[in-house]
C-alpha cells in the first residue's frame, strides 16, 4: 500500500488531508508535526509522498521553530530522502507566494489552501506518486 | 590724509636712496640712474678735454715766452755785443792809429829809418829816443821799442823779458810781412802795436809801441751788464786751422787767453767766424757742459774777432718765472674747475634728489590710492607697534580717521590675542584670526596677515585685516541651516523608517490575515466536500466532519471579527458601551472560556480578586472581557507548564482598579516588551508563528484599555521566566451613578479666589477631579477643568495656565488625536507657548511614568555642582547620579575647555574606578555623544565653553532626543543662568513633575507645595527673562 506523509499543524486540515487521501487514493497516511516522525518516516524508505504545510506553528527541530519550508529543503538535501516527491499545500497564496515557495523549498508541486476541487488534487498526488515510482 | 602719511617711505628714500625703494620707485628711478652715468662720462670728457686745452695752453705760453725771451736775449747779447765791438774795435783802432801817429812824426820816421839803417847818429838816436820817450808818456805807453827787420832791438823804453821778445820778434815779422801797422797777440796785460818804419825803399825796421791794454780792455770783456755773471767775451784771431784766443775769459766755463780750439768744435766755428769778420749767432754746450749762445763781431781794425757769449740759462731767467706764471694760472684755473664742479654736481644732486623725490611722492600717492581703493584694511606698523600708515578701509574699519589713528598702538584698535611662543606680533605670512576694537566698542571677527620691511629701527610692519564677521555670520547660519537639516532628515529618517515600518507591517498583516484566513476555509471546504461527495464511511463519520466544519467556521468567524475590530478601532468606529462592571461575573465568563484550554495545556488557571464589595470597574464588560481572554489567552499559549494566575486589585485612592496576568511562561525579552502592543506585531513576523492568532489580539486590548481610560503593560524579566501583563481600569464611583457627569465642558468655568493662579486640571475622573479643584481652590488657587487630553489640549491654549496637573491615563474619544496625559504632555513641549507651562503628573502610574520620563530627554533634569569641588562631593554625586553599573568601571565623558579642571578631576577620580575621557569643547563633546552613543554612564559638563557652551550641549542633546538615558553632572562657576531657557536647561529641563496620586490623598498639601515651587521658579524665571530682554 503507497503510504503518504502529511506535514500539517492545524487539526482539522491533518483530518482532512488523513480522510481524503485514504478515501480517495486508499493511500495510507502518517499525518505530523513532529520533524523527527517526518524524517524517521522518510527515511525508511516507503514514502511515496509528502504533502507538506508550509507554516507549522508548533513544529521545532533542535529547539528552533522550523517551517515547511525548511523541513522540505532538509529532504531534498538528503540523499536518501531526496527523490521522495514533496506537494507544498499551503495558505499562503498571495500572488508569487507559489513561485517563491516552490524555489525556496525545492518542493516538486504547489497546491494552494482552501483545495476547492478534491479531484485536482488527487490528481496531483497520484501524478506525483506514479512519477516518483 | 594721504599725504601727511606718506613722509615716512619719502625719507627713507631720501637716505636709502634707490636701490632700497621698492620695485615700482626702482622702476621709477632707473632712467635717473643712467643718466648719472652719462653726466659722469660727460663730466669724465670734459675733465680730459680741460686737462688737454691747459696742457696745450701751458706748452703754447711757455714757447711764445721762451721764444719772446730768446728774442728778447739774443737781441740784448747783440746789443751788449755790437756796442763792446765798437767800443773794442775803436780802442784799438785808436791804439793803431795812436802808434802810426807817433811813427808818422817827421821826427821820428826819419830818424828811426835811419837808424834802422844804421845811419844815425847818436845824437839823432837821442833826439829819436827822446822824441819816442815823450810819445811814450803823451800816450802812456808802457815801453816803445825800435826793431830792425832782422829783430835786432835798437832801442826800448823799458827793459823787456826774453819771452817778451820772442812775441815781440813774431809781431816784427808779421808787421815786416803785412808793410801795414799791426796788432800784436796779446801778451800778459800789454798790447803791442808795430807800425813798419821806413821809407819809399822798404821797411827797415818796426816801431813797437806796448801799451797795457788791460787797463781798458777788461771792463769791456768782462761781464756785461745786464746779461748776468756768465756772460763775457773774447777775443780772437784766426790762426790756420784754429782760433787763437786773445784773452781770457773769465766767465764761468771760460779759458785762459792762447787756447787753441779747434775749427771743427761749434766753439772754434763761432771763433773762427768773430776771427774772419762774420757777424753771427752761434749756440754751443759751453766747457762746463750747459747751453750756451755766443755772438760774432768783427774788429776789423785789430783784425781780430769777438766772441760774446753767455750761458742760456741766464737769458731766459724769465722763463722761470713765465713757469711760476703758469703754475699759479694752472693752479687757479684747476681751483676754479674744481669748484664749479662741485658746484655743478652740488646743483645737479639737488635736482636729482628732488626728481627722486616727487617720483616717490608720485608713487607714494599712486599707491596710497591703490591702497585706498582695497576693501581689506591695509596699515603699517613699527616694532613698537606704533600705527604709522593706515588706508581707508582701515579707518573705517578701526572707526577712527587716519589723523587720530597715527602713531597709536596696534593693540588698541586689533586683539590677536597671544600669538604661540609668547611673541609681540603674529608670525609674519600666516593668517592669524584677530579681532578689531572699534572706536565704538564693538568687536568685529577679522582675519590678520602680516608682513615685516626693512631691519632694526627700520623694521615695518604691514598688516592687511580683513572683516570676516559677515563670513562667520553666513557660515554660522550654514552651520545652524545644516544642523537644522541634519535634525529634519534624522527625524525624516525616523519618519520614513516609521512608515515603511508601518507598510511593512501593513503588507505582513494583510499576508498573515489571508493566510490564517484561508487555513480554516481549507477545513471547512475540505469537509464539506467530502461529505458531499459521500466519502463518509457512516453517518458517525458524517457527523465528526460536519462538526469539523463548523469548528473551522467558528475559528474563522473570530478572526474575521478580530480584523473587522482593528479596521473599527483604526477608523475610530469603535463605540463602547461604559457602565458600571463587576469583577466577578467578568470572572467567571471568562474563566468559562479559557479553562477548557488551560486543561488541555495542563496549566493551572487561577482566578484572584481582592476587591472589596461594592467597588467596580467602569467599562465596557464586554470589551473587558475581550481584554481579558485575549490576556488569558495568550498567557495560556505562552506557558508550557506551570500556572496562569488572573488577579483584581482595587486601588480605591488612585482611582482605578488593576488587572493582572501573571504566568509562568517563556516570557519576553526586553526589546520586545515595548513591541508587543503594536498593531500587526505578532511574534517574530516570521511564518513560523508558533502560537498562532492574528497578532491583533494584544493591540486589540491596549486599544480597548485606553479608550476605557486605562493603561496597559507588560513586564517580564526575561525569557523564560514568565509574564506579567496588567491593564488599569478607572474604577466606578457610586456618586457618579446619582450625579452622572455634566454634559458641559468643565473647562468653561474658571473657579476659585480672584487673583489666584490658575491651574488647568486635566482628569477623566470627575470625583478626584472635584476633589483636586477643592483642594488648589483651598490653597489660594484658581482652578479650571478638562476631562481628556484633547480639551486639556484646547484649554491650555486658550487659557494659558500658570501650571497644568494632569493624570497620565484619561479617558478619551474613540478616534482622538491625543489620548493620555503623557499625548498631551509632549504636545505641550512642541509648541514655543506652552513649552514654559510646568506640568505636574499626578497619577497613579507614578513609577510607570517616572520611568517614562527618565527616558525621554525632554525631560532632563542635570544635576549640578558649583567649583571648586572637593573630591567627596563630586565623586558622591557622581554615585548618585550614574547609579550601579555593576563592578565595571564608570565611564566619564568631560567637557571643560580649561585643562586643569579635567586634570584635577583625573587626579580625584581614581582611575581605577572611573574611565574619564576628555572633551576640550562643546562641539568635540557633542560629536563624542554622537559617535559613542553608548559609551558613558556620565557627563560631566562645564557650562561656560567658548562657541558651543554647556547650555548649548544640553540644548542639542534635549533636542534631538538622544541619550536621554545619560546623566548629565554640571560642574560650572557660574550657577546662576543668564536667561529662562538657559535656567530651564539647567535646573529643570522641560518642567514635569510626577506626584503619585497616592500622595496628594495622604497629604493634600502636598500639591500645592508643589505648585508654589513650580510657580516661583516660573516667576524667577520671568524675572530674569525681563532682565534679559
Amino acid at each position: 500500500m503507497t503510504r503518504v506523509v502529511v506535514v500539517e499543524d492545524d487539526p482539522h486540515n491533518a483530518v482532512l488531508f488523513r480522510k481524503l487521501l485514504e478515501k480517495r487514493l486508499g493511500f495510507s497516511v502518517l499525518v505530523t508535526e513532529s520533524p523527527e516522525e517526518l524524517f524517521e518516516a522518510a527515511r525508511s524508505g516507503d514514502v511515496a509522498l509528502v504533502v507538506m504545510d508550509v507554516s507549522l506553528a508548533h513544529s521545532t527541530l533542535d529547539g528552533e521553530a522550523v517551517n515547511g519550508v525548511a523541513l522540505c529543503r532538509m529532504l531534498k538535501g538528503e540523499r536518501d530522502t531526496a527523490s521522495i516527491p514533496v506537494l507544498l499545500a499551503t495558505a499562503h497564496a498571495m500572488r508569487g507566494d507559489a513561485e517563491r515557495l516552490l524555489a525556496e523549498s525545492g518542493a516538486d508541486d504547489y497546491i494552494s489552501k482552501p483545495i476547492v476541487d478534491h479531484s485536482q488534487f488527487v490528481e496531483q498526488v497520484r501524478a506525483l506518486v506514479q512519477e516518483a515510482a | 590724509m594721504a599725504h601727511s602719511h606718506s613722509n615716512p617711505a619719502q625719507g627713507a628714500n631720501d637716505t636709502d636712496g634707490p636701490a632700497h625703494a621698492g620695485g615700482a620707485v626702482g622702476y621709477l628711478l632707473s632712467g635717473n640712474e643712467e643718466q648719472r652715468r652719462e653726466s659722469r662720462l660727460v663730466l669724465l670728457g670734459l675733465a680730459g678735454f680741460l686737462l688737454l686745452a691747459m696742457t696745450a695752453f701751458n706748452l703754447a705760453f711757455y714757447g711764445k715766452a721762451r721764444q719772446r725771451l730768446e728774442l728778447e736775449g739774443w737781441s740784448r747779447l747783440e746789443a751788449a755785443a755790437d756796442l763792446r765791438a765798437d767800443q773794442l774795435d775803436h780802442l784799438l783802432g785808436t791804439l793803431i792809429r795812436e802808434a802810426s801817429s807817433v811813427e808818422r812824426d817827421p821826427v821820428v820816421e826819419a830818424r828811426a829809418n835811419l837808424w834802422c839803417r844804421g845811419t844815425l847818429d847818436p845824437a839823432g838816436q837821442s833826439v829819436l829816443r827822446e822824441e819816442l820817450e815823450s810819445a811814450q808818456g803823451r800816450f802812456e805807453f808802457e815801453n816803445v821799442q825800435l826793431l830792425t827787420a832782422d829783430g835786432r832791438v835798437l832801442m826800448e823804453s823799458a827793459p823787456t823779458t826774453p819771452a817778451e821778445q820772442a812775441v815781440t820778434h813774431r809781431l816784427v815779422k808779421r808787421v815786416l810781412e803785412a808793410g801795414t801797422p799791426l796788432l800784436g797777440d796779446p801778451w800778459g796785460d800789454e798790447f803791442m802795436v808795430g807800425v813798419p818804419v821806413g821809407d819809399e825803399s822798404g821797411t827797415t825796421g818796426v816801431l813797437v809801441m806796448h801799451s797795457i791794454g788791460t787797463r781798458f780792455l777788461t771792463p769791456l770783456l768782462a761781464h756785461w751788464p745786464g746779461l748776468g755773471n756768465t756772460s763775457g767775451a773774447y777775443l780772437v784771431r784766426l790762426d790756420g786751422a784754429a782760433a787763437h784766443v786773445l784773452s781770457d775769459f773769465g766767465a764761468h766755463g771760460g779759458f785762459v787767453r792762447g787756447t787753441r780750439l779747434p775749427l771743427t768744435s761749434p766753439r772754434g766755428m763761432a771763433a773762427a767766424m768773430a776771427a774772419t769778420g762774420v757777424e753771427s749767432r752761434a749756440e754751443f754746450t759751453d766747457a762746463l757742459g750747459a747751453p750756451a749762445w755766443a755772438v760774432t763781431r768783427a774788429l776789423p781794425a785789430a783784425g781780430w774777432g769777438v766772441v760774446g757769449q753767455v750761458q742760456r740759462g741766464d737769458m731766459l731767467t724769465g722763463l722761470r718765472t713765465t713757469v711760476q706764471e703758469l703754475v699759479l694760472i694752472d693752479v687757479a684755473v684747476l681751483a676754479f674747475l674744481i669748484a664749479m664742479a662741485w658746484v655743478w654736481r652740488r646743483l645737479y644732486r639737488s635736482g636729482l634728489a628732488r626728481r627722486e623725490r616727487e617720483i616717490t611722492e608720485r608713487h607714494a600717492l599712486r599707491v596710497q590710492a591703490i591702497l585706498d581703493t582695497a576693501f581689506d584694511a591695509i596699515f603699517t606698523f613699527d616694532r613698537q607697534g606704533r600705527i604709522r600708515t593706515v588706508n581707508r578701509a582701515a579707518s573705517e574699519l578701526f572707526g577712527a580717521s587716519a589723523g587720530d589713528l597715527d602713531g597709536q598702538p596696534v593693540r588698541r584698535h586689533l586683539d590677536w590675542g597671544t600669538p604661540v611662543g609668547g611673541a609681540l606680533f603674529p608670525s609674519t605670512g600666516a593668517v592669524t584670526a584677530a579681532q578689531v576694537l572699534r572706536r565704538d566698542g564693538a568687536r568685529v571677527p577679522v582675519e590678520l596677515s602680516l608682513g615685516s620691511s626693512g631691519f632694526g629701527d627700520e623694521l615695518l610692519y604691514t598688516a592687511i585685516v580683513r572683516d570676516v564677521s559677515e563670513r562667520i555670520e553666513a557660515e554660522k547660519r550654514i552651520r545652524a541651516f545644516a544642523d537644522g537639516l541634519e535634525v529634519s532628515n534624522r527625524r525624516l529618517e525616523e519618519m520614513n523608517a516609521q512608515l515603511e515600518e508601518a507598510s511593512r507591517l501593513k503588507s505582513e498583516f494583510l499576508a498573515n490575515t489571508s493566510h490564517e484566513l484561508r487555513t480554516p476555509l481549507n477545513g471547512m471546504i475540505g469537509f464539506l466536500q467530502l461529505v458531499l461527495d459521500g466519502m463518509c464511511d457512516d453517518p458517525e463519520e458524517e457527523r465528526d466532519f460536519l462538526k469539523q466544519a463548523l469548528q473551522c467556521s467558528r475559528h474563522l468567524l473570530g478572526l474575521i471579527n478580530d480584523v473587522l475590530d482593528i479596521a473599527k478601532i483604526e477608523a475610530g468606529k469603535l463605540s463602547l458601551e461604559v457602565g458600571r462592571v463587576e469583577v466577578q461575573p467578568l470572572f467567571d465568563e471568562v474563566y468559562t472560556l479559557t479553562h477548557v484550554q488551560a486543561a488541555q495545556r495542563g496549566v493551572q488557571l487561577r482566578f484572584e480578586s481582592s476587591v472589596a464589595e461594592g467597588l467596580a470597574a467602569r467599562g465596557d464588560f464586554g470589551k473587558i472581557k475581550q481584554v481579558l481572554i485575549n490576556l488569558v489567552g495568550n498567557a495560556l499559549k505562552f506557558t508550557p507548564k506551570g500556572s496562569v494566575t488572573v488577579r483584581a486589585k482595587a486601588h480605591a485612592e488612585l482611582g482605578h482598579l488593576m488587572f493582572e496576568i501573571v504566568d509562568t511562561g517563556i516570557g519576553i525579552p526586553p526589546e520586545r516588551q515595548k513591541l508587543i502592543f503594536e498593531k500587526f506585531v505578532q511574534g517574530d513576523g516570521s511564518t513560523t508563528r508558533r502560537f498562532g492568532g492574528t497578532g491583533l489580539g494584544l493591540a486589540i486590548s491596549r486599544s480597548l484599555v485606553e479608550l476605557m481610560g486605562g493603561i496597559i503593560g507588560v513586564h517580564s524579566e526575561g525569557e523564560g521566566k514568565g509574564t506579567r501583563m496588567y491593564f488599569s481600569l478607572p474604577l466606578w464611583r457610586a456618586e457618579e451613578h446619582l450625579a452622572p457627569v455634566p454634559v458641559l465642558e468643565p473647562g468653561d468655568r474658571i473657579l476659585g479666589p480672584a487673583g489666584g493662579q490658575l491651574v488647568l486640571i486635566v482628569e477623566d475622573d470627575p470625583v478626584f477631579r472635584r476633589f483636586l479643584t477643592a483642594v488648589l481652590q483651598q490653597s489660594g488657587y484658581r482652578t479650571a477643568e478638562a476631562e481628556n487630553a484633547e480639551s486639556g489640549w484646547m484649554l491650555v491654549r486658550r487659557l494659558q495656565p500658570a501650571v497644568v496637573v494632569l493624570d497620565y491615563a484619561l479617558a478619551c474619544g474613540d478616534n482622538a488625536a491625543l489620548r493620555t496625559g503623557w499625548d498631551l504632555a509632549q504636545r505641550m513641549t512642541t509648541e514655543d507657548e506652552t513649552r514654559h507651562i510646568p506640568l505636574v503628573f499626578v497619577t497613579g502610574f507614578d513609577g510607570e511614568l517616572k520611568e517614562k520620563l527618565r527616558a525621554t530627554a525632554f525631560a532632563r533634569r542635570p544635576e549640578h555642582l558649583v567649583k571648586p569641588i572637593e573630591a567627596s562631593a563630586l565623586i558622591g554625586r557622581i554615585e548618585h547620579v550614574v547609579g550601579d553599573v555593576g563592578g565595571r568601571q564608570v565611564r566619564i565623558l568631560m567637557a571643560d575647555d580649561d585643562p586643569t579642571v579635567a586634570a584635577y578631576v583625573r587626579k580625584v577620580l581614581p582611575s581605577s574606578r572611573y574611565h574619564i575621557e576628555v572633551a576640550n569643547n562643546g562641539e568635540e563633546c557633542l560629536h563624542i555623544l554622537r559617535t559613542q552613543p553608548n559609551g558613558f554612564d556620565l557627563l560631566l559638563l562645564d557650562l561656560m565653553m567658548p562657541e558651543v557652551s554647556g547650555y548649548d550641549v544640553l540644548r542639542e542633546i534635549t533636542l534631538s532626543g538622544s541619550h536621554a538615558e545619560l546623566p548629565v553632572l554640571v560642574l560650572t562657576n557660574f550657577p546662576e543662568a543668564r536667561n529662562d531657557e538657559e535656567r530651564r536647561l539647567l535646573e529643570q529641563g522641560l518642567v514635569v513633575d510626577v506626584v503619585a496620586k497616592s500622595s496628594v490623598h495622604e497629604n493634600p498639601q502636598l500639591l500645592p507645595h508643589v505648585l508654589d515651587w513650580h510657580l516661583q521658579v516660573a516667576r524667577e524665571n520671568g524675572h530674569s527673562h525681563r532682565e534679559a530682554a
